[in-house]
């Protein structure tokens, strides 16, 4: 008997999204233990969010504050604070985050099984001709255990800070996602050579009209997130219907739907596995766990979702 | 004089982060005071693996060498991205990175073409600082303006991690004088290449005031060459020779190099 969320597509790989900020509770054990507990807990995944900088204050929106509602995901419910009308990102006072593919190695190598995914890296910093080497090294490190998930960001001042333009950082990141898998391919004469490994996954974050076509016709995947099952599933026939006009099957593209969780650990079976019977591979959760229940977090959630057989259960 | 390693990442087929650990583990173990990864004008030549996640394995395979990027082409990064990056790898590796600035161009590894102003490197290592630094990040410069970042986490002691400076330049004096105007004297000079660096060395001392003491010296030359120019590098007030090998050494050559 198969173990796990079973969906539309067959099993679904479930992710949690978390954070490691460097600080001196989130240290090095901290990071070994908590991969290993999310793998024997039969988690699939271990998702980064990315930010260079942080600001006490924003002029930009934070562009996904409703998250689907526990007891109905087919509606949704604010749970980020505003200012001035405005929704800010929902992080701590001197809020760090360490540098995303140093986590994504690190935790690899304190675990067998264990995949790690951006979510979502910020493409458009990039520079190509750099980050095609370091995601190769990523995935030759974790034994291609890297899912690169990327997306436009949604703050301003971050862009300004990292010398990028905002304005055209939706252009820049489809040239960028490109360049990548031309350098991967080693089709790329321009650029430097870099090593061959096998490509990783790259999914594209966001629901807009230029994302879903990106992640329909040039990426290998498609990474909403706080989206309704209804908006999920329109937005999904999109992006098939788009990648079958470019000569692409659905087979080609890993779907991910991610959400942050409002309500309790039992009521996840019910949005997950609507998310899966509306066509997603992988679903993605937030949890917010703290440093001293996330284990017993991960085992429930783990418990709940049916992810490891009877006799693997701790 | 110390010696110290310095390695390309590639690997003769074997899996890259066993190949990182035997060499970072025989490198303490021979007594390397260092562990240096090429440059990233030489990995740009080739098919090696990334030196900054790389340095990362490194760290994590050792308790006690210093961890030293060789050449970080600083035209090439944005400042913030760089300091992130930076601060991590440092954290990861308990307060051991150095870095090396190379205030070269760096047209193989420009994505679009970069402003060919040379106080554009003195800017970006001066926002680097703030951002190590500073509770509250700021710098409003030709190139590179914040103000209110937060930048966690800090490299470890909320220190600015070591900085040498290339010198193997063309225009060296021209090039490195911005980046001491803005940020100070680095802790020292690096050579890659096969001639003695002292005199090179001594008269951008000159050239740039920098007083009789002089900086820390670095040379790393070719791996066959270490033993043999020991004593031209003592000679010349070289304080570490770096034995320099294109791929990852097994654990038998990185003792016999040091030996």
């Amino acid at each position: 008997m198969s173990t796990g969320v079973q969906g539309a597509r067959g099993r679904v790989e479930i992710g949690l999204v978390d954070l490691f900020d460097g600080s001196e509770v989130r240290d090095l054990a901290f990071m070994a233990d908590f991969a290993r507990t999310a793998e024997s807990a039969g988690i699939d995944g271990i998702w980064l969010p990315e930010h260079i900088v942080f600001f006490d204050e924003y002029d930009s929106e934070y562009p996904y504050p409703d998250a689907p509602s526990a007891t109905d995901p087919d509606s949704k419910a604010q749970h980020n604070k505003t200012v001035g009308g405005k929704a800010q990102v929902e992080v701590s006072e001197d809020q760090g985050l360490l540098d995303l593919t140093q986590v994504a190695v690190e935790l690899c190598s304190a675990t067998q099984r264990l995949r790690v995914g951006s979510s979502v890296l910020l493409l458009p910093l990039r520079n190509p001709r750099l980050f095609a080497r370091e995601v190769a090294t990523v995935s030759a490190l974790t034994g291609g255990r890297f899912d690169l998930g990327v997306g436009v960001g949604w703050s301003a001042e971050e862009f300004a800070a990292c010398e990028s333009d905002f304005r055209t950082r939706g252009r820049r990141c489809e040239q960028l996602m490109h360049d990548l898998r031309a350098a991967w391919a080693g089709n790329d004469p321009e650029a430097p050579a870099v090593p061959q490994v096998p490509e990783p996954r790259m999914l594209v974050g966001g629901h807009s009209p230029a994302a879903l076509r990106r992640a329909a016709t040039v990426a290998t995947g498609w990474y909403p997130w706080n989206l309704t099952i209804s908006e999920f599933a329109e937005h999904l026939a999109t992006v098939e219907r788009q990648a079958a006009e470019a000569g692409r099957s659905r087979d080609e593209l890993h779907v991910v739907a991610g959400f942050r969780a409002t309500g309790t650990i039992a009521e996840l079976p019910e949005i997950v596995g609507r998310y899966a019977e509306a066509g997603a591979d992988g679903v993605n959760i937030s949890l917010r766990m703290t440093p001293e229940g996330y284990a017993e977090t991960m085992h429930q959630v783990g418990q709940t979702l049916g992810l490891r057989k009877g006799s693997e259960q701790r | 004089m110390e010696f110290g390693i310095a390695s390309g990442f590639e690997t003769s087929g074997e899996d890259l982060g066993s190949a990182i650990r035997e060499a970072a583990e025989a490198a303490e173990a021979a007594g390397s005071a260092s562990f240096w990864t090429l440059g990233d004008r030489e990995i740009a030549r080739g098919r090696g693996y990334d030196p900054t996640v790389c340095l990362h394995r490194v760290a994590r395979a050792t308790s006690g060498l210093r961890v030293v990027l060789g050449g970080d082409a600083t035209c090439v990064r944005a400042a913030a991205l760089r300091a992130k990056q930076l601060a991590s790898l440092d954290w990861f590796a308990g307060g051991r990175l150095e870095v090396t600035a190379d205030l070269a161009d760096a047209p193989d590894l420009q994505d679009v073409p970069g402003p060919e102003d040379r106080d554009l490197a003195a800017e970006r290592w001066a926002a680097m600082r703030s951002l190590w630094t500073d509770r509250r990040a700021a710098h409003d410069g030709s190139y590179v303006r914040f103000r209110g970042a937060i930048a966690l986490p800090k490299p470890a002691g909320g220190r600015v991690p070591l900085t040498h400076v290339r010198v193997d330049i063309d225009a060296a004096v021209e090039r490195i004088r911005p980046m001491i105007d803005r940020n100070g004297p680095p802790a020292g000079w690096v050579s890659w290449g096969d001639d003695d660096p002292g005199p090179a060395m001594e008269a951008i001392e000159r050239a740039l005031g920098l007083g009789e003491a002089g900086l820390r010296r670095t040379w790393c030359v070719p791996s066959d060459r270490h033993p043999r120019v020991r004593e031209t590098a003592a000679a010349s007030g070289v304080d570490e020779l770096v034995a320099v090998f294109t791929t990852l050494p097994s654990a038998a050559e990185v003792e016999v190099t040091l030996r």
